[in-house]
């Protein structure tokens, strides 16, 4: 009976969304792999075993290669390397190590992997800095409590991070990533029984960060926190956060025109929390939550003429909560809510001429509460609730 | 010699006519201005009621809209299913409003303002929807229009 009352709430959604069908766009992110060496200038391979062990490594040139092992504890690299098609390989294992690879030039390779194929990693720092277009950089961690950073300044550069926790690693790992420069990549994959931290800044044009997110224990300290801020136009942001016992958090903050901003959330007892702030005309903002025992709430905040926020957002015995606040002319928000036992409530405020808003709230056994505010001229408002339960 | 007490149930039930008779003419005398008190409490515990619903009848209810217009050509279309409460506010010109209540059976609340001209307000739904109503419409060109199946 609750199977096939929840078929009817998507399917009574379903049906009133497809009226204003609006369609989210999604992060289109092209992966790239680590450069192959082609050897030209020079080679380096450090391969060093137990306590303390620090590598150096400085190449000048056209087709270097650097190698770089390390097992043990407290082992530490740095590599730089000046010049074009440069390759730089650090993998270390153990515990509280450290490795940074510096490239300037062009087509620069950095990769570096703590853990992975030779055992776990724990408390270890991954960094790298990247001056000039069209460079890739890697980082890969296993274990617990780790950290990767990774800078890169010019365009057309990839940035990609890696991570899983791993056994009672409540403290989980953190991710960083800074990109300077239009037509930059940045993805961010954490997983495991910890807590995840990201961070992604883009500073340009054509930028795209996809953050993606799981945790899979059933303890309130397997928590997925993610944040990307862009400034520039046309850059896309998108989230994607999976826990079971732990919360979904996310944030992203854009700045400039025609941005495009996508969170997709889903948990079993934690609660699922989005913020999305756009500045800027012609932006679009898409939410997708999906709750079980807590609760869903998503902020939508818009400043500027022709902006879409779309949230939708679904509950079993939590409660669904959202908020958009478009500023500007031309305006449009769509939100879709459905719950089984918990109750839903939306607000939505639009100042400006032409806003458009839609609501449609779904509870089986509680409550739904909508709340439109419109300021300005020609506005339209569509609210469509459907409740089974008298109270 | 006649029965003593049938002499004292004659004077008892004469002196219980002349007072009811007194009695009687004393409540209609005051009847009009003691039910005009009542109907003046009466409607204005219902105009409250209608401006701010009571704990109880928000706990009826399982869908409430609160909804604010300010500005021209705005529009608004809600459909329900379930017991409902609404508070619209439009303030401006050529302002439409549109509800629908569809398989209910539970009382709604309304409290609708529309201030603008060429204001229009259709309401359709099923017979004893509407439990307590208050629609305002300050403008010319109005129009109302209720019907319950």
């Amino acid at each position: 009976m609750k199977k096939l009352n929840l078929f009817l709430s998507v399917a009574f959604l379903c049906a009133s969304s497809l009226s204003f069908a609006q369609q989210c766009e999604d992060c289109d992110i092209v992966q790239k792999d680590a450069l192959v060496h082609v050897g030209m200038d020079n080679e380096s391979y450090v391969d060093s075993y137990g306590w303390y062990n620090w590598a150096d490594v400085n190449q000048t040139g056209l087709g270097n290669l650097s190698m770089i092992f390390q097992d043990g504890t407290y082992n530490g690299s740095s590599v730089y390397q000046y010049g074009y098609n440069n390759v730089a390989n650090v993998a270390q294992t153990g515990y509280d190590n450290y490795g940074h690879i510096n490239q300037s030039g062009l087509r620069n390779s950095a990769e570096q992997l703590q853990g992975q194929n030779w055992g776990w990693s724990y408390y270890g720092h991954a960094g790298a800095s990247q001056y000039g277009d069209d460079n890739v950089s890697f980082q890969s961690q296993d274990g617990y409590w780790n950290s990767a950073e990774v800078y890169q300044n010019g365009t057309g550069n990839y940035a990609e991070q890696n991570q899983e926790s791993t056994g009672y690693s409540w403290y989980g790992n953190n991710a960083y990533i800074s990109q300077y420069g239009d037509e930059n990549e940045s993805l961010q994959n954490q997983m495991g029984d910890g807590g995840n931290y990201a961070s992604s800044y883009q500073n340009g044009t054509g930028n795209t960060a996809v953050s993606n997110q799981e945790t899979y224990n059933y303890y309130d300290y397997g928590y997925n926190s993610s944040y990307i801020n862009q400034s520039g136009d046309n850059n896309l942001a998108c989230i994607n956060q999976m826990s079971y016992g732990g919360y979904n958090n996310s944030g992203i903050n854009q700045v400039g025109d025609e941005n495009f901003a996508s969170v997709q959330q889903a948990t079993d007892w934690g609660w699922n929390d989005s913020d999305i702030n756009q500045n800027g005309d012609l932006n679009e903002a898409c939410v997708t939550q999906n709750g079980y025992g807590a609760g869903n709430y998503s902020s939508v905040y818009q400043d500027g003429d022709g902006n879409m926020a779309m949230v939708n957002q679904w509950g079993d015995y939590g409660y669904n909560n959202s908020n958009v606040n478009q500023d500007g002319d031309s305006n449009r928000a769509y939100v879709n809510q459905g719950n089984y036992a918990g109750y839903n409530m939306s607000d939505v405020y639009q100042s400006g001429d032409y806003n458009y808003a839609s609501v449609n709230q779904n509870a089986e056994y509680y409550a739904n509460y909508s709340n439109v505010n419109q300021v300005g001229e020609g506005n339209s408002a569509y609210v469509n609730q459907n409740s089974y339960s008298p109270f | 010699m006649k029965n003593p007490h049938k002499i004292l149930l004659m004077f008892f039930t004469l002196s219980l006519t002349v007072f009811s008779g007194n009695a009687q003419g004393i409540t209609d005398e005051n009847t009009y201005i003691i039910n005009q008190y009542f109907q003046l409490n009466k409607e204005s515990s219902l105009f409250e009621n209608n401006n701010t619903p009571t704990t109880n009848n928000k706990q009826a209810q399982s869908n409430f809209v609160s909804l604010n217009q300010v500005g021209n050509n705005n529009q608004i279309d809600i459909k329900q299913k379930g017991g409902d409460s609404q508070t619209v506010n439009q303030l401006g010109n050529k302002n439409y409003y549109n509800f629908i209540n569809y398989y209910n059976n539970t009382p709604s609340n309304f409290n609708i303002l529309q201030q603008g001209n060429a204001n229009n307000l259709q309401i359709y739904g099923e017979n004893s929807i509407i439990n307590n109503i208050s629609i305002v419409q300050k403008s010319n060109f109005k129009t109302l229009i209720i019907k319950n199946y």
